[in-house]
C-alpha cells in the first residue's frame, strides 16, 4: 500500500486516481470529525467535500514538513469553524440531528467503576446526551475533546493541528473534559 | 499535595501523560481516596463513552462527487496546458507537413523537365500530324 505522501506525489503529478485514493482512506475520519463537530450529517457533508476540494487545490503547497493527515486535519479544523460561522450568519438556525432529550444522568452509569464502557455499546440515549453535551462546549473545547477524545489523536499532533502550543493542549483538555462532565451532570 | 491537586493530574493520568514520579503519588492517592477515585473513574467512562460514539461516515460515492466537482472546477485552470498541448500539436503537423512537401519536391526535381518533354513530344505529334496534313493537301492540290 502506498504512504501518504507517495499518494501526494502521484496527486501532485496529476494522477487524479492517486488523490481518489487520499480521499478514500481520510473521508471517513473527516467526515466523522465534522460530524462530532456540528452533529448535522448535511454540514457534515458540506465540510468534508469543501475539505477535499481545498486540499487538492492547494497540494502544491503542502511542503511534507509536517504528516499529510496533520495538514488535512488543520484544513478540516478551520472548515468546522466556517461552517459555524456561516450557522451564525444564518438567520435561520440550522436544527442538528439531536432529539431533544431530556439530560438523563449518566451518573450511574458513568461513576461505576465496574463500568467498562468500551466493552459495552452505547444506548441511543447514552449517544444522544453525550452529542448534546459536546454541542454546549464552546468551540475550540469541542474540537479538542473531539480530536483527542474521539479520534485518538496524540497530544502532539494536536498542537500542530490547532496550532497550539503542547501546555495548551493540557489545559484545555482538562477544561473541557470538566466542562463536558459539568453539562452531563456527572 | 491536597486531593484538587490531584484531580487536576487525573486528565493527563487518563492520556498516560502524566511523568512516573507523578503518576507514583497519584496511583498512591487514588488508593487512599475515595472521592478522588470516583472522579477518575468518571473521567475514564466519559473518556470510554466518547471513543465509542459510532463512528458516522461519509457517503459511499463521495470519492465520484469530489472528483466531478474537481472536474468542473479546475476544468478552467486546465486550460492553460491543453491550449499548450494544442500549439504543440499544431506545430508538430505543420513541420511534418513542410517534410512531406519538401521531400516530394526533392525527390521529383524533373518534374517540370518531364513535363516540358512530353509537351514537345506532344507538339512534335501535332506539328508532324498538321506536317503530314499539310503534305495530303500539297499533293492532293499538285494532284
Ligand atoms: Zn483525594
Amino acid at each position: 500500500m502506498l504512504s501518504d505522501i507517495q499518494l501526494v506525489k502521484l496527486a501532485k503529478d496529476g494522477h487524479l486516481n492517486a488523490f481518489e485514493s487520499i480521499i478514500t482512506r481520510y473521508k471517513d475520519k473527516v467526515f466523522n470529525i465534522a460530524f462530532s463537530f456540528t452533529s448535522s450529517h448535511s454540514e457534515s457533508d458540506d465540510v468534508a467535500q469543501n475539505v477535499f476540494l481545498k486540499v487538492y487545490s492547494n497540494l502544491n503547497s503542502f511542503e511534507e514538513k509536517s504528516a499529510f493527515s496533520t495538514w488535512l486535519y488543520r484544513i478540516t479544523v478551520n472548515e468546522c469553524y466556517n461552517v459555524l460561522n456561516k450557522r451564525k450568519s444564518n438567520t435561520v438556525s440550522i436544527e442538528t440531528e439531536l432529539a431533544g432529550k431530556d439530560n438523563l444522568s449518566l451518573k450511574e452509569v458513568l461513576a461505576d467503576p465496574k463500568s467498562d464502557v468500551e466493552q459495552n455499546f452505547l444506548s441511543a440515549e447514552t449517544q444522544s446526551i453525550i452529542r448534546k453535551a459536546l454541542l454546549e462546549l464552546p468551540e475550540k473545547y469541542r474540537m479538542i475533546v473531539t480530536l483527542r477524545d474521539i479520534e485518538d489523536i496524540s497530544y502532539e499532533e494536536i498542537a500542530q493541528i490547532m496550532e497550539i502550543s503542547d501546555a495548551k493542549v493540557k489545559v484545555w483538555l482538562f477544561r473541557a473534559r470538566s466542562r463536558l462532565k459539568s453539562i452531563i451532570k456527572i | 499535595m491536597k486531593c484538587k491537586d490531584f484531580v487536576l493530574k487525573l486528565s493527563l493520568y487518563v492520556d498516560d501523560k502524566l511523568p512516573q514520579n507523578e503518576r507514583i503519588l497519584l496511583e498512591d492517592h487514588l488508593k487512599s481516596c475515595k472521592e478522588c477515585l470516583n472522579e477518575y473513574f468518571l473521567l475514564k467512562n466519559l473518556k470510554s463513552s466518547l471513543a465509542n460514539l459510532p463512528a458516522q461516515k461519509a457517503g459511499d460515492n463521495f470519492e465520484s462527487v469530489i472528483m466531478q466537482k474537481i472536474g468542473d472546477k479546475f476544468q478552467e485552470t486546465n486550460f492553460i496546458p491543453v491550449f499548450f498541448q494544442t500549439i504543440k500539436v499544431s506545430l508538430l503537423t505543420a513541420v511534418f507537413l513542410l517534410g512531406v512537401i519538401a521531400t516530394f519536391n526533392f525527390l521529383t526535381p524533373d518534374v517540370s523537365a518531364k513535363d516540358s518533354y512530353d509537351n514537345i513530344d506532344a507538339l512534335n505529334k501535332y506539328v508532324l500530324k498538321d506536317a503530314s496534313a499539310c503534305d495530303k493537301i500539297i499533293s492532293d492540290l499538285m494532284g
